[in-house]
């Protein structure tokens, strides 16, 4: 099963080769964060707090297709809502590529695409007073369809985007019930990183939900520079074993150098 | 026109923050923060994670029936403290206990057992005024015999700091490692110890790791212990232990009593082979319980304590006279 899901993986990869864009932008951003998680092999209760973000993409968008590849990178400081100085370090990272193909043929003021993703995302905590089980973290990869929403009203310049992405395969790397090594990678009794990697589990919708959705502005400012201001909302639910639960509230600003005018 | 355009950018805005609307829909509501709910949860993670129910052949669903009937929302605080207490004290296992305002209830596993060990002894008598201090550890040379004295594994030993107290006996013809009244810490800091003491690859320890909630749901691993660039000490090696010797101090008895020139001299030690993990519960009490349990290579439950190879206890005769008993049978053990 592993293998099929990074045959499937790759091969999707291996479709993206680039195009030759005529309006690929790279993008820098950062912003602020507000964090919820529900992560049982640390703790019954939710832990909630924020922090900041920073964001390198890549991003290409025409009257054929809309490209998003996005690296983030979050940390946090969260805490649950009692009183026992319990506390915990998050950090987030993810790399998420989106690739969308426009509904209709022409440049027209309501832009519909329609497409795939494959996002990563990486949280792990760190509790700060617990010493055995202080660590913990979440590794999924996500498969799914997305759906690219482009609305420019007034002129070519501002845009109204919306990006949803909702995972229908995944595959999801958790500590086993109370250890950190995950359980498929102790049932095999390995303990190295292969064994780690490799002892995850493959998911459907059944036992892991993310919805991923992106909302934001775009206006171009100059010739070759656009500037962005978005709201993004990240969502995941995971049902095995230890509940995991975490929900992600990005505000940030980016701006956009376009390589071609 | 221009006012449907602002119609639909409005509407746009609403469609994409929309579905955060449902985020409660998706999540749940947070644990209720009452009596019941407390003790449900603290009953139900332990029915889930504790790992050594089968081990102490403990039925959790009648300790359930216990104290469940005395569980109710509008109880004083200082009541239901006590009622989690005693069900935890129903495990009888050192690394499961609750902290709260109130205090603090743990199992204690040296309940009937000789102290064997007098701190001041060893310090007046036999470590004396060349007592030498490293990494909290105490040493001297008793003798011609090198005496170190671990009082705990929750000090960071380093490697520097190892290797300066085993250079220093380098020229003695046996090491007495005391690890009395040790109650345990980091098994990293044990590794860094035994590391020098292992001359080949061994397998030490069997650790069952729970893969799901069932009581008897384990997976296992085997530990190793490696030596990588030790001093490979041979010399004839005594430790010293009394049922206080407790977690991480368990381990490192239990991994040094796999080696043929290592001998075990006290009393069997308090156990702990589970690795204690934390959580806590909606009025924020913090509690911990054993998540995995360990076996020795020869399928002993490292739970139930590390037996020595030599029962020793501590006499009444020896301690007037500022004798211990221990460290001379240690130095005898060496001389033969």
């Amino acid at each position: 099963m592993m293998r099929l899901f990074l045959t499937i993986c790759f091969s999707i990869l291996s479709l993206h080769a680039w195009p030759q864009q005529d309006k690929m932008m790279v993008g820098v951003g950062t912003g602020w964060n507000a964090n919820m998680i529900l992560d049982e092999f640390l703790s019954p209760m939710p832990y909630r707090g924020n922090g900041y973000m920073f964001q390198v993409s890549l991003n290409d968008q025409n009257d054929r297709f809309y490209d998003k590849l996005a690296i983030i990178y979050q940390k946090s400081k969260i805490s649950p809502d009692i009183n026992n100085h319990s506390a915990a370090h998050l950090y987030r990272g993810s790399i998420d590529w989106i690739r969308t193909y426009h509904l209709g043929s022409e440049a027209e003021k309501w832009m519909i695409y329609l497409g795939f993703h494959f996002l990563s995302s990486y949280n792990a905590s760190s509790h700060t007073n617990w010493p055995n089980n202080s660590y913990s973290h979440c590794l999924a990869f996500n498969l799914g369809p997305s759906l690219v929403i482009d609305y420019a009203p007034w002129q070519k310049d501002l845009h109204f985007m919306w990006e949803l992405s909702v995972p229908v395969l995944n595959y999801i790397i958790r500590p086993s019930l109370v250890s950190i090594i995950p359980e498929g990678s102790i049932k095999r009794s390995r303990q190295d990183f292969w064994g780690f990697v490799s002892g995850g589990s493959i998911t459907s919708l059944h036992e892991y939900q993310r919805i991923y959705s992106n909302l934001f502005i775009s206006y171009r400012v100059a010739a070759r520079f656009t500037a962005r201001a978005g709201y993004q909302w990240d969502f995941q639910n995971y049902t095995v074993n230890n509940h995991y639960q975490s929900v992600n509230h990005l505000i940030y600003v980016s701006i956009y150098y376009r390589f071609r005018k | 026109m221009i006012k449907s355009r602002y119609i639909y950018v409005t509407l746009f805005m609403i469609l994409g923050a929309g579905i955060i609307s449902c985020e409660r829909l998706f999540r749940g509501d947070d644990p209720a923060n009452n009596p019941v709910n407390d003790f449900e949860m603290l009953w139900q993670n332990l029915d889930r994670k504790y790992s050594l129910f089968s081990t102490k052949g403990l039925n959790w669903d009648s300790i359930y029936q216990v104290y469940r009937p005395d569980i109710h929302n509008g109880m004083h605080d200082t009541i239901l403290f006590k009622s989690l207490g005693n069900m935890l004290l129903e495990l009888k296992d050192g690394h499961t206990d609750i902290q709260s305002p109130y205090g603090h209830i743990q199992y204690d596993y040296t309940v009937g057992s000789s102290r064997n060990f007098v701190p001041h002894i060893v310090k007046v008598n036999y470590l004396g005024t060349g007592e030498k201090e490293q990494d909290g550890m105490l040493y001297n040379i008793i003798d011609t015999v090198g005496y170190l004295n671990i009082e705990s594994f929750s000090t960071e030993i380093t490697e520097g700091g190892i290797r300066e107290v085993l250079n220093y006996f380098s020229d003695t013809k046996g090491i007495i490692i005391d690890v009395r009244n040790n109650s345990g810490g980091n098994d990293r800091y044990c590794k860094i110890i035994t590391n020098h003491f292992f001359d080949q690859k061994r397998k030490v320890e069997i650790n069952h790791y729970k893969t799901g909630p069932g009581h008897d749901d384990f997976g296992t691993i085997d530990q190793y212990i490696e030596p990588e660039d030790g001093l490979g000490i041979s010399n004839p090696t005594v430790i010293l232990t009394n049922r206080t010797c407790f977690s991480a101090c368990n381990s490192f008895v239990s991994w040094m009593s796999s080696l043929p020139h290592v001998s075990i001299v006290g009393d069997t030690t308090g156990g702990g082979g589970g690795t204690p993990h934390f959580s806590e519960l909606p009025n924020g009490w913090i509690y911990r319980y054993s998540a995995n349990k360990s076996y020795r290579p020869d399928g002993i439950n490292m739970d139930n304590g590390i037996p020595p190879d030599h029962y020793v206890t501590m006499t009444e005769r020896d301690s007037t006279h500022w004798k211990d008993t221990l460290i001379e049978y240690a130095l005898d053990l060496i001389d033969q």
